[in-house]
């Protein structure tokens, strides 16, 4: 009788995959603490478990070199060899092997791998052992063969020190240890099989100490001679344990034996004791008890297409429920005082909860836990840590975190290549970050969470920074930009040229990164996924990336908007924020509409035209409407008339004979049952977003002599004043503002900001105007002086402009009603006057120094 | 005109108007009749698609007859309606001014073609019949839906 070894196939590979998990997590943890008595007993039993199974299966290659870990470990755990980074090497070495071996298993390749250099490392590496000291190593003796049929032999049990020591912890947590001894049928087939399934089933219930005779006998079909005994540690009851072994055939008798306290030392001495007779309950009820450790979970294998018509058809169900909604209300409407439409009403809520619940069952089916991604990070950023010479603290938050299961295979690639960043530009040598006074270990974190409807994804490390005058240096000598160009980009602009082919910063190409293609490849997946990606550096703090993704594909939340008479849906993940936008920050450069938001160059794309849709509102309205828009790390804004809203809506195909539109992602059908376009942001972003790099350059020609600068424009009652944005730190509400006593120079108090104490002046006061109470609009403008922070209270922040300096005109002694010299200058508008303050006057350096200080020792009288 | 040609032309029609001018289709290829419903816009290349529908939750595009062979346009009106047909495993939509009704096209009705429809292009008839008087273009469906292929051919 020949069995069918493929049944087990998909057993043994979750097996494989569930040991191999469990190897890379302890070795990593080896790696710190080379003593773990407890981690090298866990490596020990995984690759235990491994040989067993791969010897089970006929994988007589794989079970050689498992076997050899195995002895590797032996030894550690014997104390007869130390563990170093050699043999922390060479056991990830073995791991990758192992990993291979899957993969071959999956193509039938088995034969290609090759095991036997891998091998004599691992003798030899056993062999340094071996010839120290000999402990006394786990005996197993096999009983005098006797050939009777009836009289079964055992083999005798004889624990080791370890085995027993974790007999005894067993009892303190009030476990259950078991002997259990098995006999096969003595004509059954394939008894290693057998045995292995055993195994299995026990180490559902429990753990399983010992087995007896040892793995090496069971696995040999002709040494094997049917009797097993296995040592148990579970919560299980005996009958619960019997009935686990139940369900496999062939098994002549159970019989479970207790070891208690009182009877442990005979088990260590080697004595055999009194077996107590149990037969196996036959059809037992009782299910076994959920281990603790070992989550038994009933699945289904359910075609990925099946559940993806289920959710369309829960998408069909939301769109009627919603429509259902409308038709509720305009009934409102119609006949108020219907009684009956109450009723409506309730039943109409109840099914949009069951709806809605539905829905959201129906997207978990296809979720998974990003967990699976991100476990096979920590063994990725240790070699590349040591490849590099570099020390890391690696930290993973959000683990828990589910997303789409097509999501988590495209978000592989650019999380692998952010994280060789952080390693190979942004975590400096543990030298280079002493020089600098951080810790010698760099810190990585990659952290999963929801907001909202989205994934966002960051990945930071405390290195370098990214230096963007390298940047730059680079994209103009791979002819990416001119130098012209280099000069006007904003720090942003440059940091997205990351992004661009070719372009890096890293001085040598090295093994890990530095051909600048990975960022390239980063843009490339999240533009497919119709994400956003966003960096963060400051130079010599590090670096954090932030990739923002849909949650899931079929279903979004998106931004309706109108523009003229037709509505559109954009994608939420895609929409940045939406600003108005006054007609003095729009300019034309070369045909190009663009914005001038908070120091950026904006290309505005007004789809009005391409739409068929009147423009006659946004023509006539003052301001413009703009929902600044991305994809990856591009933006452009568009010309909207209103917004309506945010919606969840399903998207559906136009069908092969509508074709594709233009900008058109597909369409959905709102809550009246009229349909709305989607709009392909991503395309939109690409064709119109080309044309910002030529109006860019032609800026720059343009308005070559001008001389920019960014102006923070704020009120004081009626008048416009400025600050040069760089000065300007941050913007903020007023936070609570603690008094200081005798303080100089119309300082109202002291506030936090980011931790820091900081002084907060009443800017009205200090340029002698009449006090104003604290509205919902006032706002504290930080500017740093010299690396000093100060607070300015205003009554309102209105935007960032820009201005040319050229055209900054003097102050006119009569018009202000401020001292001339607080005032640098004045800018004239179309409409109105703004005068740009002279910060350096409204407080001295030295006054600013000697109040921080002030703070400073005040703060720490109160800790 | 071919006997086994003629042969095919036998059958259920639906008869309808586009600009005065009575045309047939098939009721084989036809699925079902309704009325206007609201129309959403959308920009193509092919112009004479007037925009897409929601018919019970599918998005439909309907093809404006009167654009298509580039007729005055006229609002609609309370006997326009909308032929839905089915190719290619999707719905289209035609957009006509009135549909008249279903009657069965006799043999000895056919007609050879005629001169007198201008106003659509010649190509995109399969035959004619002559019911009650009036001439009836039967439509061939592939070149009503695909103009760009009848240029070509």
């Amino acid at each position: 009788m020949e069995m069918d070894m493929s049944v087990y196939l998909g057993a043994f590979l979750d097996e494989v995959d569930e040991q191999l998990q469990i190897l890379d997590e302890e070795v990593l943890v080896l790696e710190q603490d080379g003593e773990n008595q407890e981690t090298i007993q866990k490596i020990f039993r995984a690759a235990h478990t491994l040989k067993g199974s791969s010897a089970a299966m006929g994988m007589t290659t794989m079970k050689e070199l498992t076997h050899k870990v195995e002895n590797v470990f032996d030894a550690i755990r014997n104390q007869q060899l130390k563990v170093n980074t050699q043999i922390i090497n060479l056991i990830f070495d073995s791991i990758d092997t192992i990993k291979l071996f899957k993969e071959a298993i999956l193509n039938g390749t088995v034969d290609q791998v090759d095991v036997s250099q891998l091998i004599e490392k691992l003798e030899a590496c056993k062999n340094g052992a071996t010839a120290a000291d000999a402990t006394p190593k786990t005996d197993v003796k096999q009983e005098e063969k006797k050939s009777t049929d009836d009289e079964i032999i055992f083999p005798e049990v004889i624990f080791d020190e370890y085995q027993k020591d974790m007999v005894e912890k067993a009892f303190e947590l009030n476990m259950n240890v078991m002997a259990v001894y098995v006999a096969l049928n003595s004509k059954a087939m394939l008894k290693s099989v057998r045995a292995y399934l055993i195994n299995n089933n026990l180490k559902e219930i429990g753990e399983i100490l010992a087995s007896y005779p040892a793995t090496e006998v069971i696995e040999d079909e002709e040494k094997f001679e049917g009797s097993l005994v296995y040592i148990v540690v579970t919560e299980s009851k005996n009958h619960e344990v019997l009935s686990t072994l139940n369900s496999i055939s062939d098994i002549k008798s159970v019989h479970l034996s207790e070891i208690k306290p009182e009877n442990l030392e005979s088990f260590s001495k080697g004595k055999k004791v009194g077996i107590v007779e149990q037969k196996p309950p036959q059809a037992s009820p009782t299910i076994p008890k959920k281990d603790a450790k070992l989550k038994v979970q009933q699945t289904v294998r359910v075609d990925v297409e099946r559940l993806e018509y289920l959710l369309n058809l829960v998408g069909e169900l939301v769109i009627s429920q919603t429509r259902l909604k409308d038709v509720g209300s305009r009934l409102s409407e119609h006949y108020p005082n219907e009684p009956m439409i109450e009723d409506f009403h309730e039943v109409d809520n109840q099914l949009g909860q069951i709806v809605s619940e539905l829905h959201e069952g129906m997207m978990k089916t296809r979720m998974l836990p990003i967990e699976q991604l991100f476990n096979r990070f920590p063994r990725m950023v240790r070699d590349l840590a040591q490849t590099a010479g570099k020390e890391v603290n690696f930290v993973i938050e959000g683990k828990e975190t589910e997303l789409d299961r097509n999501l988590i295979d495209e978000i592989a690639d650019p999380i692998i290549h952010l994280l060789r960043n952080a390693l190979d530009h942004g975590v400096e040598t543990p030298a280079e970050r002493e020089k600098k006074g951080k810790s010698p270990q760099g810190k990585v974190v990659l952290k999963a969470a929801h907001k909202e409807n989205h994934i966002v994804i960051t990945i930071s490390d405390d290195g370098n920074g990214i230096d963007t005058e390298k940047l730059k240096q680079s994209a103009i000598k791979k002819q990416q930009i001119t130098p012209a160009e280099a000069e006007r980009m904003s720090e942003k602009d440059v940091l997205f040229l990351i992004f661009k082919s070719g372009v890096s910063t890293a001085a040598k190409v090295t093994e890990i990164s530095g051909r600048g293609v990975g960022m390239d490849i980063v843009r490339t997946h999240i533009e497919k996924l119709n994400g956003l990606i966003d960096i963060e550096t400051k130079q010599g703090e590090g670096t954090t990336f932030t990739i923002k993704l849909p949650l899931t594909l079929a279903i979004i939340r998106s931004l309706l908007v109108r523009l003229g008479d037709k509505q559109f849906a954009v994608p939420l993940v895609n929409v940045q924020e939406i600003i108005r936008l006054g007609k003095h920050e729009i300019k034309t450069i070369q045909n190009q509409e663009v914005g001038i938001v908070r120091d950026q160059v904006l290309p505005l794309i007004r789809l009005h035209k391409r739409f068929n849709a009147s423009e006659e509102q946004i023509n006539r309205s003052k301001r413009l409407l703009v929902v600044i828009v991305g994809l990856a790390e591009k933006r452009i804004g568009l010309v909207i008339d209103q917004t309506l809203g945010n919606q969840e809506i399903v998207i559906k195909p136009l069908g092969k004979y509508m074709g594709s539109p233009k900008y058109i992602a597909g369409a959905t059908i709102m809550g009246d049952g009229k349909v709305a376009l989607i709009l392909d942001v991503a395309s939109i972003v690409l064709e119109e977003g080309v044309k910002d790099s030529i109006p860019y350059n032609q800026n720059m020609a343009t308005i070559q002599n001008e001389k920019l600068i960014g102006i923070t424009s704020f009120y004081l009652g009626d008048e416009e004043y400025g600050i040069e944005i760089d000065k300007v730190k941050d913007i903020i509400t007023v936070p609570s503002i603690s008094p200081i006593i005798n303080s100089p120079y119309s300082i109202i108090g002291m506030s936090n900001f980011r931790g820091k104490l900081i002084s907060v002046m009443d800017l009205r006061k200090r340029l002698g105007l009449p006090l104003q109470p604290i509205t919902r609009k006032s706002r504290i403008i930080i500017v740093e002086i010299n690396n000093e922070l100060l607070g300015l209270l205003v009554d309102k922040v209105t935007q960032v402009l820009k201005v040319d300096e050229n055209k900054m005109e003097e102050a006119p002694n009569y018009e202000s009603i401020v001292e001339q010299e607080y005032i640098q200058g004045m800018y004239h508008f179309d409409d109105r006057l703004m005068i740009l303050l002279n910060i350096n006057q409204i407080i001295e350096i030295d006054t600013l120094l000697q109040l921080n200080q002030k703070l400073i020792s005040e703060q720490e009288a109160v800790k | 005109m071919k006997e086994f040609e003629k042969d095919q032309l036998l059958g259920q029609y639906v008869v309808f108007v586009i600009d005065k001018q009575l045309c047939a289709l098939s009721i084989k290829e036809v699925v079902e009749i309704i009325r206007i419903q609201p129309i959403t816009e959308v920009v193509s290349d092919r112009d004479y698609i007037n925009g897409v529908i929601n018919l019970r939750g599918s998005i439909i595009p309907v093809v404006h007859l009167r654009m298509r062979y580039k007729l005055p346009i006229v609002p609609f009106n309370k006997k326009s309606r909308i032929i839905i047909i089915r190719n290619d495993d999707e719905g289209i939509g035609l957009i006509v001014d009135e549909v008249l009704m279903v009657t069965h096209i006799e043999n000895e009705q056919l007609e050879p073609p005629l001169e007198i429809f201008n106003t659509i292009e010649k190509d995109c008839f399969k035959g004619f019949a002559k019911v009650n008087d009036q001439l009836i273009g039967i439509l061939n469906l592939q070149k009503v839906l695909y103009p760009e292929e009848v240029k070509e051919g």
